[in-house]
This record gives C-alpha cells, structure tokens and sequence, in this order.
C-alpha cells in the first residue's frame, strides 16, 4: 500500500513539478548575441540596441529588412540598461534571453562617458554572464550591427569569432566584463580595451578594422592608442604568443613575426621610493620577409638583424612607455606589482601613484633570439648576385 | 542506548565529515567580503586553530561510547538542567538546518529556477530529506563515498580547465588586512563550516571505530575536507581576482568562465548539480540530527513518526528567514560566530572537562 | 503558499497514522509541538510578514554590549 502511494506520488511529481515556472521554450525566446549602447541625442538618454538570431525559419513571402533574414535588431533609448530591457521585452513578442550574449559594443561617446554605470546591469542581473566581451567602436555602436557579414549570420557572431582568433595570438584583445571591473578594482592599475572602427566600404568583405586599444583611467576613456603604441604596448605587457613588425632599415627591409613573448620588470628603489624600471622583454623571433641586405653575408646578416630588431624594441617600447607616462596611466601593472609583493611600501605611495609612474625612468632591455629565417637559408634575390 | 540502532563503518562516517564540508564550499562568500584575496590564508589559520577541535570531539567520543551529544549532556548535568541545554542544542540544531536549506534553494533560485517559488523548492528538498532521514543513518551515509569522488573530482576538473585564467598573482598580497579581519575570518570559518562538525557527536555512536579509528577518521574527514575548500576558496580568488569578494557565489562565477573549445563551454551545471547533491546530504544529516535531538529530549523509542512534522516547522521556519536574505547573511558574519562557537566547541570542552575532573564516562568505558 | 502546506500536512498523515492507530499520545504531542509554530511560520510566510531571526535578536543584543566586529 505504501510503495503503490510513493509511487504515485513519484508519478505526478515527475509529472507536475518539471520546469512549471521556468519552462523556456525556444521559440519565445530572443537569443541576444551582442549589445550595442551609444549616447542618445537626449540628455542623460541612451540608445540600446541589441542584436539576436531567428530561431525559426522565416515565413514565405513575409517582408525582411534584414539581410539574409537571420539576424534581428532591436533598438530603445532609456536611462539605463536594465530599463532597456523592460521596454523591448514589453514590446516584443519574445523574452530577451541574455544567456548567449557574446559581446557588449560602446560607442566611443559612451566609452569617454562613464562605463561603470552601464556595467553594474552585466555584473548585478542573474541573467547575464560576466564573460561577455567589451569592445569599444569608432563612432557609434548600432553602426555594428548594421555591417554586412558573410562569413556569419550576425555582425556580433563575427566579432566574438574574430577576437577569439585575434586573442589566441595576443591575449590582451580580449577583455571581458569580469576583466574590466577586476582591473577598475585593481590598486594601481588602469585597463585597456579593444578599439574598432567599422569598415563602411560595401565592396570590402573585410568589415571591421581592429584600431587598437582605448586608454581608461577608472571608468573613462581617455586616449586611443593605434598602430606603433599598440605593439609597444603589447611588447611592453608580454605574455604573447604572436605578433609581428615590419621594419625598414637602410639596407632592406624585414618583417618579423615575434613569438612568445615575455616581460619582467624590475622595479628600483631609492629610499624606498621606486625611481626606476627595467622592463626586460624576451622574443623569440622569426623572419618572415626579408629584402634587401645583399652585402650581408649569412653571419652578418643575423647579427645586423638582431641589432636592428632589438634598436626596434627599444625605440617602440620606451615611446610607448613615455606615452602613457604622459596620460599617467599605469597600464602595465607595475603599481600592482609592488602593491602585491610589498603592501607596506604601497601603503605610502598609492594616493600618487599616477604622478610616481609619470616620472619613473624607464629601461628596456630586449633578449631576442633569432630561431630562423623560414624554408630558405640565403637571401632571395632572383637575378642578383649570391 | 541509541535511537537508531544502525551501525555505519569508521570509513563511512570519515566520508560523510569530508562530504559535510565539501557542501560548504558555497560558503566561502561569507568571509570572502571580510578578507577578500587573503581567504585562501584564513582556511588555512582556521583549520589549524581547529584541528585541537576535532581531538577534543574524538576523546568526548571515546569517553563516551555509545552515548551521543545529548545523552552525554543528560548524564552530566542531570535530567533536569541537562535537557534545558540539550533544547538550546535543539534550536541550534533546527537553526543550521534552515540556513543551510535556505542556503540550498538560494542556489537553486539563483542558477537554475529563478521564477519556481520558493515554497517548492523547500517542500522538495525537505520531502527527500524526510525520506532519507526516514530509511536511517545507513541509508543517509551510503553514497558519502561516491559523492566525497565526484565533487572531488569535480573541483580538481575545474582546476585544470580554469589553467588558462588562473592568475598567481591575485593570491597577493598577504598580511596587507588588519589582524581584526584575519581574527573574525578564522572565527567565522571556526563556526561555519568546520564548527558544525559537533553534530558528528550524534551520530558517533552509532559507527563501528575503535579509540583509534576514532582519531584517525574524524581527523581524515575534517582535514581532506578542508583541504577541499580551501582548493576551492584557491581556485576561486586565482581566477576572480579582485571581484572575489563582490559575488554571492563566487564558485559559481568561475565556473562560468570554462571554456576549452566551443564544445566545452556552459558547464557550471556539473557544480551546481553536484553542490545540490552535497548540500541536500548535509542537511539530511543536520535534519537527521536535529529529529534525534528530538527523540533524546522526550525519551522517544523511535524517531519515524516525529520526522515529517519537524520537516514542516524547518520548511516554514526556512520560508520566513528566506525574506531577509541580507539580514541572514549579516547574522552569519556577525553574530552567529559568537553564538555558534560558544555550542559548538566552548561547551563540548567543559563536557570533556567535567568528566575528566569528576571521571564521568559511559558504564561501558567504566566497565573496561 | 497555504495550499502547498495543506499538501505538506496531507503528506504527513503518513505520520499521524499509525500514532492514532497505536494511541500514541506522546509522539502526537511532539508532533503538534513542531505543526502549530508551524503553521504560524506558514500564515506570516503568506501574509508576506518578515520575521527576524532568533540570531538577528542575539546579534543586536551582543552589539549593544559591544561585543561585535
């Protein structure tokens, strides 16, 4: 009699209490895969567009704006992000669904703005996941998902496949919400975030140029650093797999890809009081391209190399040190260091810190190593001489 | 004479001390907002300022034999005074159940069943606890060893695939908190979870060990299961950093961030699945505990009968505190280390003491 | 709320049972010891009162003494 009622029992609660209250069924969901915030004309108003994937096939003759009839994009202009939200889902016929949301895109407006108080909805709401990624876009952010992407069904889709690809050769491309706010968090240190700016050629299949990185002191974007200061700054971080640098010498010119990169600073100190930094920056190197220098016999040729790679990484990392000295903006993680390994000595300089990066002297000592030159072991000069 | 007359192994008890613990994992919030990067340190302090704890409950133990905690308490101080302090050990009791179910449906509103009500949660936790508490302590303790593998596993799983965001360098600084920190955080850890361990006195007698074994288990148990949470609060601050001590759930945070290749991505599931297992053994054992306490007071021959109307005071009382979630998590930084540590290794000391200057014991002891 | 506790309450006639049957009176006193705070708990859980922890109160009084971080 008791084991026929246990399992009755059993029976409707498999029955009645499977997913009641929290049933989601795909086809009343919007998946959300990116979300673009840029100011609104209205003061203290802003434009929230999020971008998302159809999850059931178009209907026949039914009209589209969008191309391809994949992606979907909603727009609102709300104070807040949160608000946001509330609007689309009441005027929408699905549940926004946070849970696949990829990437989070500011406008640079936005960015130079105050991005705390767009972030404290990413980190505080059960909903979303504090592995989004942060880009920051040339202009505005709802430009994005207006790009035409062929490789993808979304615009979002290709920026989180290209910075994933991007990343795995330098990680600093990818910075996540979590990223973010640890490092805004973080005593003595600044954060960087990728920088893009939309390609707005229809003809180029290539829609989006990676810029570089926008500078952040707290919570406000303060300078872009493109080209040149971008690969100082990478240098100067370390930890790389890949990165390369073409560079042109008065015999030829060579183009280098450099692996695994690694970086030690040593901090010195006088009374105390840090005056000085020696950034060591371990490369190992690879000749991809090389014209020119046919004077060079093989033995001079690799030591007129490595002098000019490393003048090269002198030059660019100490420019780019200087430049973010001058922003007083310790991206690099050497106010963390000493607050990490001496918290004492910290203590007395975290309320200057900024001023105390500023008028630090910097050393750069590059080790680079050579390892090869590719499948041809002399210089490629068809019709010259050997 | 016990309640239950079941017996359980010496290895089985060591297993449900390892698993008791392992299901605080999700605890580490309470201190991670008070010592932040540095509670990896504090485990490590509070163990080792607990671990004469865990000799005192083994000597209570083999002074005592076949008594439990509250029959230990009768005998000393008498059936009148001894069962006023066995009603406060009974609130106790009834207290750490209903934090750790609220504790329980906090999870799983917050991961899994956000709209669910709360009311369903509790009742369904408290009917398959009632069900085990119900089949007996051999029944409540068979699978420790399984579950002790799989969260074990799981934690070092999660270590591996969380290699490539761990960063050593957000285990620094250490010492930088003043002393009052480090104190409080040992004294919560003190508390919650290795403090809770006393409930183990209950379920002493009925476990197989000899004086030995008695050492040897509950000191295996606390301390593999230590070492578990202490890998987790590692793994935990390595990979948060600075925002350890911003979330609610910080294992759970971490866990999100797996990502292998596209394929192993979204596996927060498996610590959250296995940590609802774990707790809703804990509270079997904490609800096992607290219907014995029950049964001792009033010289019950059996427990069955009084098991599902303890359920229903524990599911409702769990509902009530449930509102004032920040209020409960202020108490358990608080206020309940003082209340805690004061039943949970103040008292059982002057129990060891009164009977090791009054050479108080079991007859069976007295026998030998 | 209150339906979810009557279901609760008919579950445990599993319980009550074979106490009537056996006439035992010691074991429904205890019984009704735990229902009736209860169903007390259950009428403020519905009426969506919030109740301060026996801790809270420890806590506070411990506060005023000035013991407390």
């Amino acid at each position: 009699m008791k084991k026929i009622f246990i399992l009755v029992f059993l029976l409707l609660c498999s029955l009645f209490l499977v997913g009641c209250w929290d049933a989601r069924e795909i086809n009343t969901l919007f998946i959300v895969t990116g979300i673009a915030i840029d100011k609104s004309e209205q003061e203290g108003f802003f434009d929230v567009s999020v971008i998302g994937i159809k999850t059931s096939p178009s209907r026949g003759g039914s009209q589209s704006s969008d191309d391809k009839d994949k992606k979907i994009v909603l727009k609102t202009t709300t104070r807040s992000i949160r608000d946001a939200f509330f609007h689309l889902n009441l005027n929408y016929d699905r549940t926004l669904y946070l849970q696949h949301n990829q990437i989070v895109i500011f406008g640079e407006d936005v960015a130079k703005d105050d991005l705390h108080r767009h972030l404290e909805f990413f980190v505080r709401s059960e909903n979303s996941r504090m592995e989004t990624l942060m880009l920051i876009v040339e202009g505005r952010a709802d430009e994005v998902f207006k790009m035409d992407v062929k490789q993808e069904q979304n615009s979002t889709i290709y920026l989180f496949t290209h910075i994933q690809t991007i990343s795995r050769r330098v990680k600093h491309y990818k910075i996540s919400v979590l990223n973010f706010i640890a490092n805004l968090l973080t005593e003595g240190f600044h954060s960087v975030i990728p920088i893009f700016a939309v390609n707005k050629n229809d003809d180029d299949d290539m829609p989006i140029n990676m810029t570089g990185f926008a500078v952040f002191r707290n919570n406000k974007m303060i300078a872009k650093i493109t080209d040149l200061e971008a690969l100082g700054f990478v240098l100067l971080k370390g930890d790389v797999k890949n990165t390369n640098r073409t560079i042109i010498s008065y015999d030829g010119m060579v183009s280098f890809d450099f692996d695994d990169i690694k970086t030690k600073k040593e901090i010195i100190y006088k009374d105390n009081y840090p005056i000085k930094i020696k950034i060591t920056i371990e490369i190992t190197a690879r000749v991809e391209e090389l014209l020119g220098f046919e004077k060079y016999s093989i033995q001079d040729l690799n030591r007129e190399l490595h002098n000019i790679v490393q003048q090269e990484i002198i030059n660019v990392a100490t420019q780019t040190f200087k430049y973010f000295q001058e922003l007083k903006v310790d991206v690099f993680g050497i106010g963390l260091s000493i607050y990490q390994h001496h918290p004492k000595k910290w203590n007395n300089l975290r309320n200057d810190w900024d001023n105390i990066f500023a008028s630090l002297e910097v050393e750069i000592n590059p080790k680079v190593v050579i390892k090869d030159y590719g499948q041809i072991v002399s210089i490629y000069n068809p019709g010259g001489v050997k | 004479m016990t309640i239950a007359e079941t017996k359980i192994s010496g290895r089985q008890f060591m297993y449900s001390i390892i698993c008791f613990i392992q299901a605080s994992a999700i605890l580490n919030a309470f201190i991670s907002n008070i010592t932040y990067q540095e509670s990896w340190l504090v485990v490590i302090f509070a163990f080792i300022i607990f671990i004469p704890s865990v000799f005192m409950y083994g000597a209570l133990i083999n002074r005592f034999k076949d008594k439990n905690l509250i029959q230990i308490v009768i005998q000393i101080f008498g059936p009148i005074l001894g069962r006023i302090i066995s009603v406060i050990y009974l609130i106790f009791f009834l207290s750490i159940t209903m934090f750790n179910i609220t504790d329980l449906t906090d999870i799983t509103k917050t991961s899994m069943l956000p709209t669910t009500p709360y009311i369903i949660l509790v009742m369904m936790c408290i009917l398959i606890t009632a069900w085990a508490v119900r089949s007996g302590l051999r029944v409540l303790t068979i699978y420790s060893k399984m579950y002790v593998f799989l969260a074990s596993f799981i934690i070092i799983l999660s270590i591996i695939f969380l290699f490539n965001v761990i960063e050593i360098g957000n285990l620094f600084p250490i010492f930088s908190l003043p002393l009052k920190k480090y104190v409080q955080g040992i004294h919560i850890l003190n508390a919650i979870p290795f403090g809770e361990l006393v409930v183990f006195l209950l379920i002493a007698p009925n476990v197989q060990m000899n004086k030995k074994q008695t050492y040897k288990y509950f000191f295996l148990g606390a301390s593999i299961g230590a070492f578990s949470f202490f890998l987790t609060v590692l793994r935990d601050i390595s990979v948060l950093g600075e925002t350890f001590g911003m979330f609610v759930f910080p294992s759970l945070v971490a866990f999100r961030l797996i990502r292998i290749t596209e394929a192993i991505t979204r596996i927060e599931i498996l610590f959250i699945v296995i940590l609802i297992i774990l707790l809703i053994f804990k509270i079997s054992i904490l609800y096992y505990v607290t219907v014995i306490t029950v049964s001792q007071i009033f010289n019950l021959k059996k427990y069955k009968n009084i098991v599902l109307s303890v359920g229903f005071f524990l599911m409702t009382a769990a509902i009530v505190l449930s509102a004032n979630s920040i209020q409960h998590t202020l108490a358990a930084q608080n206020g309940a280390p003082f209340i805690w540590v004061t039943l949970q290794i103040i008292f059982p000391f002057i129990l060891l003491l009164i009977s090791l200057i009054f050479n108080i014991k079991s007859p069976k002891e007295e026998s030998k | 709320m209150i339906v979810i506790g009557v279901i609760y309450l008919l579950i445990m006639i599993m319980d009550f049972y074979p106490i009537i049957k056996h006439k035992k009176v010691k074991h429904l006193i205890i019984n009704l010891m735990f229902i009736i705070p209860g169903l007390i708990f259950l009428f403020l859980a519905a009426k969506g009162i919030i109740v301060k922890s026996w801790i809270t109160i420890i806590w506070e009084f411990l506060k005023s003494l000035g013991i407390s971080y």
